[in-house]
């Protein structure tokens, strides 16, 4: 019994340190990363769609979030507004 | 009991193996890609200040531009930045940033930056614009940027806009922050302006130098008032002998106010100092901006007013106000006035390597500015802007004076209009057409062709076909 115990335990803690390979697609799906280069694993945000997404967060407000929280995810869009201010101003030649 | 521990062991090993994604780096990318299609009888797709009154005399690699008979140039040029961030945590990264410019049919297999435009490519034009490390102490309010990074100044950018070696620190304070910084500039042998040669410390790091320190303290007194104070002290070591060793004392306060609908801000700064050596120069400037935006319609309205003060004989005092110069490169200003959203009178935003303009530096000038940005649908866009700009003293800062005599018939530079139509074909990726044209003020009434038959420069215009990506 105790061992049973043990496998199932480790058998738990194994499935929650690899939620990449559980959210994996079924046989069925099509492999939409392949098609269109959507939902891809490896997919990072383009500065746009972080200052988006953070907006939407930041709007949620104490609701969901602490005012800490909220402090935080500002403090994130004001980096991500001056990395996109950076990339685009002129000069430099 | 032995094959228990052991395969608890063994769970937790694996556990431990494949739960540390925390300690990962994440590795971010970003970065932009920018093509002009330009056609101008006054930007020739260099970078540096061009006067309506040069001649075409072709002289430290500036003054192509004749204003008596301006050439129609038509160019296309690229520009990409590619960022990338290695973040170990959200308390530390390293953040990289580096550029790739060329105009197309400039050069092939060649060695240098801002080139590899032409038939064969393959030239080695990587710039590296920024290496900073960019960490928080945890549990304290402390920020620290240290390494080759942009500075923009807490006015508008007028002070300074730039890339530079800085170790800069902040402290988040409550409602307001404090950020101390230390950046040199310049160092050694590198100067090519305002020192000779000969007078030149050369390669003895930390001799002939120019630092800025600065102290920039922010405050939200509500969530619609805010403002600030700073302190920023230009060090310029070149040689004691000369008008170039000075220190430059420049403090400003800013002010934003929101309300609604209307959101006005504005800074005041003044200048102070003196210049070793015989002449003793007594350096006094100052600067001033307001600006007010609004919501009308589909769009939003700003009128904008800027002042730079000027000199009118430049012996024993200056009170030119003086923004952060390049002393290794013709280029010169490392600062800029983008909230003009001129094209020709003031450097661009939107500027890559063809960075031409009548103010180039900001100094001397008063200027008034007036912009519409409407989104007619999500998609599309469209903005206009008018521009009305004049030199505070008439000296010869942006041209020469009448051919027959006399200096400037008046202050007024001219007056600028353009505008942009674009779309939006992704998120992030916009093209656009754009289009200025310069109607030359008084000031250059008379100020070329021969003291017989005294002419005045062509009206300066460009027109640009843009493709904007970023990510």
């Amino acid at each position: 019994m105790k061992k049973m115990a043990v496998l199932l335990m480790a058998a738990f803690m194994m499935s929650a340190t690899v939620p990449v390979f559980a959210a994996e697609m079924t046989k069925e799906e099509k492999d939409q990363c392949l098609l269109a280069s959507k939902n891809c694993a490896t997919e990072v945000d383009t500065l746009q769609k972080k200052i988006k997404k953070l907006n939407a967060e930041i709007k949620k407000g104490k609701k969901v979030y602490s005012a800490d929280e909220i402090k935080k995810l500002q403090q994130k869009l004001d980096e991500a507004n001056a990395l996109l201010d950076d990339i685009l101003k002129g000069g430099g030649n | 009991m032995k094959k228990k521990v052991l395969a608890v062991s063994a769970a937790c090993a694996l556990t431990a193996a494949t739960a540390v994604p925390a300690l990962a780096l994440e590795n971010e990318f970003h970065g932009m890609f920018r093509v002009f299609g330009t056609i101008s009888n006054y930007n020739d797709g260099g970078s540096g200040q061009i006067l309506p009154t040069d001649t075409g005399a072709y002289s430290t690699g500036v003054l192509k531009y004749n204003g008596v008979d301006p050439k129609t140039k038509s160019f296309v040029e690229q520009r990409a930045r590619l960022m990338y961030i290695a973040k170990a945590n959200d308390d530390l990264k390293l953040v990289t940033h580096f550029e790739i410019d060329s105009r197309w049919g400039d050069t092939s297999y060649a060695n240098g930056r801002n080139g590899g435009g032409a038939v064969g490519a393959d030239t080695v034009n990587f710039e590296t614009k920024n290496v900073y490390l960019d960490f928080n102490i945890p549990s304290t309010p402390m920020n620290f940027k240290v390494g080759i990074q942009p500075i923009v100044d807490s006015y508008k950018g007028i002070f300074i806009n730039a890339d530079a070696a800085a170790a800069l620190a902040t402290a988040k304070l409550g409602d307001g922050s404090v950020l101390v910084g230390f950046s040199r500039l310049d160092d050694a042998d590198t100067f090519t302006l305002g020192s000779a040669t000969a007078t030149r410390v050369a390669s003895t790091p930390g001799k002939a130098k120019r630092d800025l320190y600065i102290v920039d303290g922010k405050y939200n007194i509500t969530k619609d008032v805010k403002v600030g104070a700073s302190y920023y002290l230009l060090n310029v070591d070149q040689t004691a002998a000369a008008a170039y060793d000075y220190m430059l004392h420049t403090v400003g306060v800013n002010a934003e106010v929101k309300l609604a609908p209307l959101t006005l801000d504005g800074f005041l700064l003044y200048q102070s100092g003196r210049s070793n050596g015989a002449d003793k120069i007594d350096l006094n400037g100052w600067a001033a901006n307001l600006t007010a935006k609004g919501k009308l319609g589909p769009g939003t309205l700003k009128a904008s007013f800027l002042y730079a003060s000027g000199e009118q004989n430049g012996t024993r005092d200056d009170s030119t106000y003086r923004g952060i110069t390049n002393e290794t490169s013709t280029a010169n200003g490392e600062h800029s006035f983008y909230e003009s959203d001129m094209m020709i009178m003031f450097r661009n935003k939107m500027n890559i390597t063809g960075d031409r303009a009548i103010v180039y530096n900001v100094k001397n000038v008063i200027g008034g500015f007036v912009g519409y940005n409407a989104n007619i649908t999500p998609k599309a866009f469209a903005n206009v802007n008018a521009g009305f700009v004049a030199t505070d003293k008439s000296n010869d800062d942006f041209g020469t004076g009448r051919v027959n005599g006399g200096g400037h018939k008046s202050n007024y530079l001219g007056t600028e209009i353009n505008g942009e139509v674009g779309y939006k074909v992704f998120d992030n990726l916009t093209a656009s057409l754009q289009g200025a044209y310069v109607f030359l003020g008084d000031y250059y009434k008379d100020t070329v062709g021969t003291a017989a038959n005294p002419d005045d420069p062509r009206n300066p215009y460009v027109g640009r076909i843009m493709l904007n990506y970023a990510f």
